[in-house]
């Protein structure tokens, strides 16, 4: 395990050119992760900013997945995966040993890539995460759900039919319904694994337009194969392949004067 | 040309075989309406259904299944009052939490006991657990409702483990994801998400797990004790349809009024567990229909 020292900020890490210092959410130092054997993630280290868009891009297989996976420690359920190196949350290791998961996954949501709603309604669907976390009373609970799924933009469209079952709303609505029943935890992180990459055009462009208004709330981190929503969406950009971070800048500078030539290459569409 | 042939008159001979089946089957429903049927010349729909007494060589006989019906009923919801809790911890402890060496172990184990023929289940009842029901509770006889009750459970837990298993251990993947994403712990997980999400093919589980149970014969035969009485209790000696159609068949005359009344009572069980397949058919589809 690779010490460092306990401050968010250390002089000389190279991300202080990039970053408002003062904003840093989730510093991501060193990480290295295996499955069995074969390493997904080597020597990551970036800084993720609050109320900030911060997009995770890189051809398929490169390592997205695991990367974002490991910020709500969601590669713990899987057989085998080693984890090196560390992600400080507000300055804690959340790989510390005397950390609680459960406290890190009701801080850092998540929404998946193909909609994932549980085969309940839609009421339920919200409401499970703070049953299971013991949140008091039939009336602040009702309050909480439609709070979410106002945030979440879908609201007017269930308000009538809470009782139905989540699997009867459309594709681009079940993703939204995920996303207010990350949301109803109120975390303060919300984690994206390619959320678009099942989703028509028209419901692609709503949930951007909703990850847009959430970073005013929340710090976000997105996983995209797709460039150009990296470029609408995001403020910060990751560039990854084979596992390593190549770039690490603000958008604008990675779509427009990216420093290394296989990140243009790869944003010009010449691979990937 | 040649080859051809052959691949089609061995196509032919398959279609044959597996037509073989249907047949038999559609001879056992023509022999059961055919010989069951011509009872109710004798004595009404309403008597034989309803009525509470089942004394088929008296003169005039009775031919009032109720006892026999409730007694099947009544040694099933017993046998399922123990299968359902211990077979379906069963199928959640093997799918969810057991070590894959444990697994390995349960498992076949499980299956095992589905592979045990009745009449072994029968003898092991009537000279260990009627005793032992006998002991423990003080009654006269060993021989009655509980003990048909705790063997047919145990006789139906294989058939609901495996399908309880098979239901829980294809809940997609996603749901637990999505469960552990908004901090929920395993047992949570399982609890709230992966066993309701199999709530279906549990139910179909259970309604085969009843079918298993309502069809058996020898095992009640042996050790429910064979009192036609309507139960009301299950300390009491009672008698199901299977066990008095196995009891009686080979003392009647083919083509006497017993003999059909036999053959009906066939019929009320063949019609009884083919509802109880149909409603588990309909189960799965829906099942499959509601997880995509
Ligand atoms: N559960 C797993 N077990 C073993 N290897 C895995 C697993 N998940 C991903 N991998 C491997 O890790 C690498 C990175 O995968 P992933 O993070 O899913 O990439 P991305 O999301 O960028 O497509 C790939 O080589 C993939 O094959
Ligand atoms: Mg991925």
């Amino acid at each position: 395990m690779v010490k460092l020292v306990h401050s968010p900020y250390p002089s000389g890490h190279r991300q202080s050119i990039v970053h408002n210092e003062t904003n840093i959410r989730i510093s991501i130092r060193d990480l290295n992760i295996w499955y069995a054997s074969a390493r997904a993630v080597k020597d990551v280290s970036l800084d993720i900013e609050k109320n900030k868009v911060t997009a995770i891009i890189g051809p398929s297989g490169c390592g997205k997945s695991t990367l974002i996976r490991a910020v709500n420690r969601m590669n713990d359920i899987i057989p085998g995966v080693k984890v090196k190196g560390e992600i400080l949350l507000d300055g804690k290791n959340i790989y510390d040993e005397d950390i609680d998961v459960v406290t890190i996954r009701k801080m850092v949501g998540m929404v998946f890539q193909r909609s994932n709603p549980f085969p309940k309604s839609i009421f339920e669907n919200v409401a499970y995460g703070l049953k299971i976390n013991g949140f008091p009373g039939k009336k602040k609970l009702a309050e909480r759900i439609e709070q979410s799924l106002k945030d979440a933009a879908l609201w007017d469209e269930v308000k009538d039919r809470l009782g139905d079952s989540a699997l009867d709303l459309s594709g681009g609505q079940q993703q939204r319904l995920c996303i207010a029943r990350a949301l109803a935890v109120e975390p303060e992180v919300v984690l994206f694994d390619e959320p678009c990459s099942a989703l028509d055009p028209v419901a692609t462009a709503r949930i951007e337009e909703l990850i847009q208004e959430l970073k005013e709330k929340y710090t976000i981190v997105i996983v995209t194969h797709n460039m150009q929503q990296a470029a609408r969406i995001s403020d910060f950009c990751t560039f990854l392949m084979l596992g390593e971070l190549i770039e690490f800048d603000k958008t604008d500078k990675i779509f427009t004067t990216p420093s290394k030539k296989v990140t243009e290459d790869y944003i010009t569409g010449r691979f990937g | 040309m040649k080859r051809a042939r052959k691949e089609n008159l061995i196509k032919r001979l398959f279609c044959l075989f597996s037509l073989f089946s249907i047949v038999f089957l559609l001879g056992i429903v023509i022999v059961l309406f055919k010989e069951g049927l011509p009872i109710f010349k004798v004595t009404s729909f309403g008597k034989f259904f309803f009525g509470k007494f089942w004394y088929p060589t008296y003169e005039p006989p009775d031919f009032g299944i109720l006892p026999l019906l409730l007694g099947s009923l009544w040694v099933t919801a017993g046998a399922l009052i123990i299968a359902v809790p211990l077979g379906v911890a069963s199928a959640v402890y093997i799918s969810e939490v057991a070590h894959p060496k444990i697994k390995g172990l349960i498992k076949p184990a499980i299956e095992l006991l589905a592979g045990v023929p009745s009449v072994v289940y029968g003898f092991f009842g009537m000279v260990v657990v009627a005793p032992l029901v006998q002991k423990f509770f003080g009654l006269p006889v060993g021989l009655n409702a509980l003990t048909a009750s705790i063997l047919l459970g145990v006789m139906a837990i294989p058939t609901i483990t495996s399908i309880s298993e098979d239901a829980i251990s294809s809940v997609p993947k996603s749901f637990k994801e999505a469960s552990y994403a908004l901090g929920a712990n395993r047992w949570e997980t399982t609890v709230k998400v992966t066993v309701p999400s199999a709530a279906g093919g549990i139910s179909t589980a259970i309604i085969l797990g009843m079918g298993r149970a309502i069809g058996e014969t020898m095992t009640v035969l042996m050790v429910a004790g064979g009192a036609a009485v309507i139960p009301r209790s299950f300390f009491q000696p009672v008698r199901t349809m299977t066990a008095t159609i196995a009891a009686e068949m080979g003392e009647t005359v083919v083509g006497s009024e017993h003999f059909h009344a036999l053959f009906a009572i066939a019929l009320v069980l063949f019609v009884l567990t083919l509802s109880l397949n149909i409603g588990a058919d309909v189960l799965t589809q829906k099942f499959r229909k509601r997880l995509r």
